[in-house]
């Protein structure tokens, strides 16, 4: 037990997409041992909008879903809409169906990845081998027989990943950034043999996602009943809605809308009451709280009291939570508390609803029908692209000037969700969800990974370096290293995972 | 794949200026292209024709994709009637992706 308040910082917190450090202080509380403060830093500058300035809009949904590898569908669908809304245009009916198709392979390829092989492993300890070991030994409490099944999981769901993606790919092209998205529908046509094939992988998924990854949450569940009170963050949820059912977009597989404090009534979601705020981010605060339609993206580092490069999201001045349990909530699907087993419980019944829902889009297909109609990039415009990927909301807005991009913004989900605190102080989602989560070994605090991997943040891997601020200590995944040996090894001796 | 199962071998022979293995990047995507003798595109979305008019970076791009194809031999860009964007060119994402412009 410490005596004084220990600052432990994850760094990179690993297993996830990108580049994410969290700092947290530990101190005594009522006698228990917990977090009581915590800082998330985005620790990469991205600067997609840098690149895409001055560039023909076509490009967008090319260059934006490079983003990312794990939901790069995502963002080639928000990009398309977004110049679509720019130009006011509808695409043809084909093209709204696989581009739900599309997503809807790349939803389930990631939630099985995040629960099998980014999830589960905070939880089993697994056999004396890499990836499993070694390992943090603190709080595992499944049975070995329940740990080798889950261990078997693990390897059936990267076959399971596997099939998804060559589903997607039969009508996005390849996976991941498919090319088929593109202003003004889509580009491959759909054809029987592929539609007859997509069919038979959607239902050996859904098989999968009934008999082996939905047990496996409750599973998981039984085990851990305590993560239902845990990792609770703002309260707040935020669901830009997707899976358009119609042209318009105004009928949506799960709703847009927002949540207030974990309770309540379905609120409306106003565009306008979206700001991107600065203070504690590595960007001038001459352009402080902008609405993301008028963002600037002006690097500013170093600066004082500013920890992020992220930048903090807020919804009428307000943190919101964004990801399954923000859309199945919203979408009155899935009411129950906020916690990290309801996220993991969330994710995995939207899968299901997903997949199943694909069955039905499947044979909506019309292959004698059209995919696509010419676009025309208008001269001057702006538009706005909001979608959702499989871990939260992201939103696009161009505004064109001269037929080039004159400014693109992108506010990504986990933005939302890993952001820093904002000018009131109030703190990011993640940061929220970790004060309270107790820490029973300061030497392996898992508890902070567990609530940290709930979000899904997209910024892949296993815990690489923590260290405890007041003293010397390094770790590395089992691992005890001085600070100068750490120094004197650099990251060599790291898992290389 | 290849590269990582030769790697694991031991070798993945001769590599380019750029460090990517000869055996893979020798050929441009066009010279491997079953299209590439094929009628001109001139919109999106229509099946077997030749994408060069709509911007395709085929024949400056040097990658094994027409052959390898993607996922499993599921599909790759060209035959989803989608031009190859050249994503291997060492200056991707330089030039403008999707369509002939004074760029190119």
């Amino acid at each position: 037990m410490p005596t004084n308040p220990t600052t432990i910082t994850l760094d990179p917190v690993t297993r996830l997409e990108g580049h994410l450090k969290i700092e947290v202080t530990v101190d005594l509380v009522r006698g228990r041992q917990e977090v009581v403060n915590a800082k998330a830093t985005g620790t990469l500058f991205r600067g997609f909008e840098a690149i895409l300035a001055n560039r023909d809009p076509l490009d967008a949904p090319d260059i934006t879903q490079r983003i990312c590898g794990v939901c790069p569908v995502s963002h080639g669908l928000a990009a398309v809409s977004t110049l679509e809304n720019a130009a006011r245009f509808t695409v043809p009916e084909n093209a709204r169906i696989m581009r739900n198709l599309v997503l809807g392979s790349n939803y389930i390829q990631s939630h099985i990845l995040h629960f099998y092989h980014l999830a589960v492993p905070d939880f089993v300890n697994g056999p004396n081998m890499p990836p499993w070991q070694p390992s943090w030994q603190t709080d595992k409490h499944f049975t070995a027989a329940e740990s080798t099944i889950l261990v078997n999981h693990y390897v059936k769901a990267l076959e399971m990943r596997r099939k998804a993606h060559e589903m997607g790919a039969l009508f996005g092209g390849r996976l991941p950034h498919p090319p088929a998205f593109v202003p003004g529908g889509f580009t491959t046509t759909p054809r029987a043999a592929r539609i007859s094939k997509f069919k038979s992988y959607l239902s050996e998924l859904i098989t999968f996602i009934n008999n082996t990854y939905l047990p496996d949450v409750s599973a998981l569940a039984g085990r851990y009943p305590g993560y239902s009170q845990i990792g609770r963050g703002s309260g707040n949820l935020l669901a830009y809605g997707v899976f358009d059912l119609d042209s318009s977009g105004a009928n949506k597989l799960l709703r847009r809308g927002r949540i207030i404090n974990g309770a309540g009534q379905w609120q409306t979601v106003t565009l306008n009451a979206i700001t991107e705020q600065v203070t504690y981010s590595w960007y001038n605060n001459a352009n402080n709280n902008l609405p993301p339609a008028s963002g600037a993206t002006t690097p500013q580092y170093p600066k004082l009291n500013a920890y992020s490069w992220l930048k903090a999201p807020r919804y009428q001045g307000e943190p919101y939570e964004v990801g399954p349990l923000a859309r199945m909530f919203v979408n009155g699907d899935y009411v129950h508390g906020i916690s990290v087993l309801d996220r993991h419980a969330a994710r995995a019944e939207e899968a299901l609803k997903i997949a199943t829902a694909m069955e039905g889009w499947v044979s909506q297909l019309n292959p004698s029908g059209p995919v696509y109609q010419r676009f025309t990039t208008p001269a001057s415009a702006s538009g706005v692209g909001l979608t959702e990927a499989p871990r939260g909301a992201p939103g696009h807005w161009v505004r064109i000037a001269n037929g080039r991009v004159a400014n693109y913004q992108v506010v990504t989900p986990t933005c939302w969700n890993a952001s820093p605190r904002d000018g009131a102080g109030k703190l990011g989602p993640i940061e929220k969800a970790l004060i309270g989560a107790p820490v029973e070994n300061l030497q392996e605090p898992i508890e902070v990974l567990r609530v940290i991997h709930s979000f899904d943040p997209c910024l892949s891997c296993a815990v690489h370096v923590m260290r405890p601020a007041e003293g010397v200590k390094i770790f590395a995944l089992g691992h005890y290293h001085t600070e100068d040996e750490e120094h004197a090894h650099g990251r060599a001796h790291q898992p290389s995972d | 794949m290849w590269a990582i199962a030769n790697l694991l071998l031991g070798s993945v022979g001769r590599v380019d200026q750029y460090g990517r293995p000869v055996a893979l990047y020798s050929r441009t995507v066009h010279n491997q292209c079953p299209r590439r003798e094929n009628d001109k595109a001139r919109i999106y979305g229509q099946d077997l024709l030749c994408l060069k008019e709509l911007g395709c970076q085929g024949p400056r791009t040097v990658a094994p994709c027409p052959t390898s194809l993607w996922n499993n031999r599921q599909n790759w860009c060209v035959d989803a009637n989608s031009q190859c964007i050249g994503c291997t060119n060492p200056n991707f994402p330089g030039t403008s992706l999707r369509r002939n412009s004074d760029a190119d």
